[in-house]
């Protein structure tokens, strides 16, 4: 009796573990060169590359952004009097992402379906979906969520470069590569580069990698100054500029009429 | 040649932000202004986040101002007793005016309202300013025909109604350097006056303190431009103090490279104002002032390219 009760555990057991087990041993592999971009006196953004492989063919999109969702709080511009253009209040994005990026190697609605583009949200439109707007009436949504990418694309945060991705296909499945440059104004902070591999318009695979971008030597520590002892580093600036000027005032020197 | 600022979070041009420095140093060392009306949207523009813009900016007119102030020192331009008294008068109007502001916002509307009175004042200091030079070299070029210098009975009266009145107030002092007597109370109550004007509008107030030197209180133009920067220098410092302090908004290297090209360009900026003469450099700030205002009125009549940005600057 105990020796059936052990064969259907063990049965039992096989079953849940091969149920859990992906269909097909994962094989999407990608690596960033460089993965840590240090930010020094001269740093003006960075050039990179993400470049991977697959044992089967696919196509690929590829998302960078942060980990962090906030709320972003902005300024709203309006007509005041029929006239004047100025700010006339705030509108809030929640949650949304400060740095939002995708590559990919065709247009998205070709190679993804709709369903799929939602659940993993890709795309722009894929990103506003879950997003809550508030400061404009819902009548609106769309014109400002047109707005916000504008405004983000200007600032170089959000990008979406299609056909920015080169694939090679073989015999041995397919290879990926992009090339790209990170802008300089993306914030110091962590970024999750996420790999999508897509085949009959559903994602078969997914794989990630972090970029950290960190601020270092003495740029760091005047970063460090300004947040920990403001009241020492403003006194510094203070100083710095009065030097400066009378040092400059004295060098220029001059008839006195004291 | 790139540079990255730590609290600006941008990498610029090094040579576009000494050249922005030089310009703005000279207006400044000519005019006895700061600059600040002008540097804060040229530094917005070429992508430093507001707040970091208007903190960092007077961070550097505390360079470029004692920089001119040393200028006009030595050639005997600054009056440090009228300056004093300003100052006073400066500090009280600009605590007076951030309260009023808080009181705006509270009314609602105060974007607008603020814009408006930057845009009317603005309007206002520089045509009268301008019309006012003008009319002056006219004079002068007719100095040789005594009928064309005649001033009106009415402008006489008024003029002597506004100086008897001027003069009965108590407190009366001497400013030798500019040669002019006034109760201590006028200087006070004119610095006030700009003092709440600056803080409402978020400006230093050197182009409103100018004109109130030159037309209320009658002091020279030379002395005017030594004796605003004397002033100036003393309300940056605070202004760069608190923000530096409270807001962590200034970026000192960003500061270092305007003040390489303004602490310069407030020098170069006193030498050529001595080689001209008063009401040509009334003109020319008027001008440079009337060129601001429609600027302001064309940017804020057009639909901006872009609706949303980030909260802070001016």
């Amino acid at each position: 009796m105990m020796g059936r009760k052990k064969l259907f555990l063990f049965v039992f057991i096989v079953a849940i573990l091969l149920i859990r087990l992906p269909k097909a041993q994962a094989t999407l592999s990608f690596k960033v060169v460089p993965n840590y971009i240090p930010i020094h006196f001269f740093y003006n953004g960075k050039d990179f590359e993400i470049s991977g492989h697959t044992d089967y063919t696919a196509d690929y999109i590829i998302i960078i952004k942060d980990k962090s969702e906030k709320k972003l709080v902005l300024r709203r511009k309006g007509k005041v009097k029929g006239l004047f253009w100025m700010n006339v209040g705030e509108i809030s994005f929640e949650p949304i992402p400060i740095v939002y990026m995708v590559f990919t190697d065709k247009p998205i609605d070709k190679i993804l379906n709709k369903e799929e583009q939602k659940k993993y949200g890709i795309g722009y439109t894929a990103l506003f979906d879950g997003v809550k707007i508030e400061g404009v009436p819902e009548s609106q949504r769309t014109k400002w969520i047109r707005e916000f990418i504008k405004f983000k694309e200007h600032l170089k945060l959000y990008r979406q470069n299609i056909n920015s991705i080169k694939v090679e296909t073989g015999k041995s499945g397919s290879d990926f590569i992009l090339h790209t440059h990170w802008p300089f104004q993306v914030p110091p902070d962590n970024y999750t580069v996420t790999v999508y591999a897509i085949k009959n318009g559903q994602i078969v695979e997914t794989s990630t990698n972090i970029i950290k971008v960190q601020k270092v030597g003495l740029l760091k520590k005047i970063t460090e100054l300004a947040l920990k002892k403001p009241a020492l580093y403003g006194i510094i600036a203070i100083l710095i500029a009065i030097i400066a000027g009378l040092g400059v005032g004295m060098i220029f020197g001059g008839k006195s009429k004291h | 040649m790139y540079i990255y600022l730590p609290i600006a979070l941008t990498s610029v041009n090094i040579f576009l932000i000494v050249g922005l420095g030089l310009m703005v140093g000279l207006l400044s060392g000519l005019f006895g202004v700061g600059g600040g009306f002008l540097m804060t949207p040229l530094l917005i523009m070429i992508g430093i986040p507001p707040t970091v813009a208007a903190a960092t900016d007077a961070n550097q007119i505390v360079a470029a101002s004692s920089s001119g102030v040393i200028a006009h020192w030595r050639l005997g331009n600054v009056d440090f007793k009228m300056g004093l008294l300003l100052l006073i008068g400066g500090f009280t109007g600009g605590a007076l005016g951030v309260h009023i502001i808080k009181i705006l916002k509270a009314m609602g509307n105060a974007n607008f309202l603020i814009k408006i009175t930057y845009v009317v004042m603005l309007g206002l200091v520089g045509g009268f300013m301008f019309v006012e030079s003008l009319i002056a070299l006219r004079k002068s070029k007719h100095k040789d025909n005594p009928g064309a210098t005649a001033i009106s009975s009415g402008e006489m009266v008024v003029e002597t109604k506004k100086r008897s009145f001027l003069r009965s107030l108590p407190f009366q002092v001497y400013f030798e350097k500019s040669g002019v007597s006034h109760s201590v109370i006028v200087p006070v109550a004119l610095g006030m006056l700009v003092g709440i004007l600056a803080a409402i509008m978020g400006v230093g107030g050197g182009f409103l303190m100018v004109p109130v030197m030159l037309y209320f209180l009658r002091m020279p133009m030379h002395v005017v431009v030594g004796t605003s920067l004397f002033q100036i220098m003393f309300t940056c410092t605070e202004v760069t103090f608190l923000q530096a302090y409270a807001n962590h908004t200034v970026d000192f290297i960003l500061a270092i490279l305007l003040l390489l090209g303004s602490t310069f360009g407030a020098q170069m900026g006193a030498r050529i104002g001595r080689r001209l003469k008063g009401d040509q450099l009334k003109i020319l700030l008027s001008l440079i002032i009337l060129i601001i205002t429609v600027k302001m009125l064309l940017s804020i009549v057009m639909k901006p390219d872009i609706l949303l940005s980030y909260k802070g600057g001016h």
